[in-house]
């Protein structure tokens, strides 16, 4: 099936097309809702609430950029407003105290997807809605800032602040080099 | 070596100092920085969500099913139907009328 045949039956509220669609892209999707929400329940009501705005509003795909592309927008915004709605996003940590340069450091270990969950799980919801944002999303501070709500240097200190920790819990597990 | 008597048995010592810097450079650059690893492993990740939540969604899509589309392809059928129809009257019409 072409991106326009799936398209077009999308489009005409197919069930078989939006469930093609669903066994496609719901583990990607749902790996994306997992690192934004800590609760499974929650990330699996975003995922259903984000596929529904998937189906519903396929029109207004414009076609330009990968479709991919457009779903997981569409994902990543439901997991902040579910994270807005459940608590107010708080973005912890002095400005003040955040050094100028953080050291790049490496990983020699081999870490399993269950850990590099658990890590993501262990930073705060600030740090890491910035850290998923710049690092997995590939989005620029000044659009997390956009995005958000925040200042451009609150967003670059939340991803000093989310790497510093994760520098911490993986020396905590023997896993930093 | 600037101002020093460049010796043999430096020569070695060079090479060997520069194998080290290379090699230990090489393995800087073949393990990934965090950023880049959790990028990298972004895959392992993936994974499928329960049964329940394709029945939730099919639930909620069933609920909003627009039936708006499918009255307007109806209408549009019917009137294409009687366009023909009018139009094959049309010609029969002419047809009789016509006629000597």
């Amino acid at each position: 099936m072409t991106t326009n045949e799936l398209l077009n039956r999308l489009k005409e509220q197919d069930r078989v097309a939006q469930k093609w669609l669903y066994e496609r892209y719901s583990p990607l999707m749902f790996s994306v809702c997992r690192r934004y929400l800590r609760a499974r329940e929650d990330a699996e009501e975003a995922l259903v609430s984000g596929f529904f705005k998937v189906f519903s509003q396929v029109e207004s795909y414009s076609g330009t950029g990968s479709f991919e592309g457009w779903i997981r927008r569409i994902m990543v915004n439901e997991c902040l407003m579910m994270l807005r709605k459940n608590q107010p996003l708080t973005f912890p940590g002095d400005e003040s105290e955040i050094p100028d340069r953080v050291d790049s450091f490496n990983i020699e270990a081999d870490i399993s997807a269950r850990e590099i969950l658990e890590l993501l799980d262990q930073l705060p919801p600030g740090y890491r809605t910035v850290f998923n944002l710049y690092v997995i999303e590939g989005f620029k501070h000044i659009e997390i800032a956009e995005t958000l709500g925040i200042s451009i240097n609150t967003s670059k200190s939340q991803l000093i602040l989310a790497k510093e920790k994760l520098r911490t819990l993986l020396k905590r597990m023997n896993y930093k080099r | 070596m600037t101002g020093r008597k460049a010796r043999f048995w430096n020569i070695p010592i060079v090479y060997s100092s520069s194998f080290i810097v290379y090699s230990s450079s090489f393995i800087v650059q073949t393990m990934p920085d965090i950023f880049d690893f959790f990028k990298e492993n972004e895959e392992k990740l993936h994974e499928r969500p329960s049964e329940q939540v394709w029945q939730k969604l099919e639930q909620k899509l069933e609920r909003t099913r627009r039936p708006v589309r499918r009255g307007i392809r109806f209408l549009q059928t019917w009137v294409v139907v009687l366009i023909i129809l009018l139009l094959i009257l049309a010609s029969v019409a002419v047809w009789h009328f016509s006629r000597p």
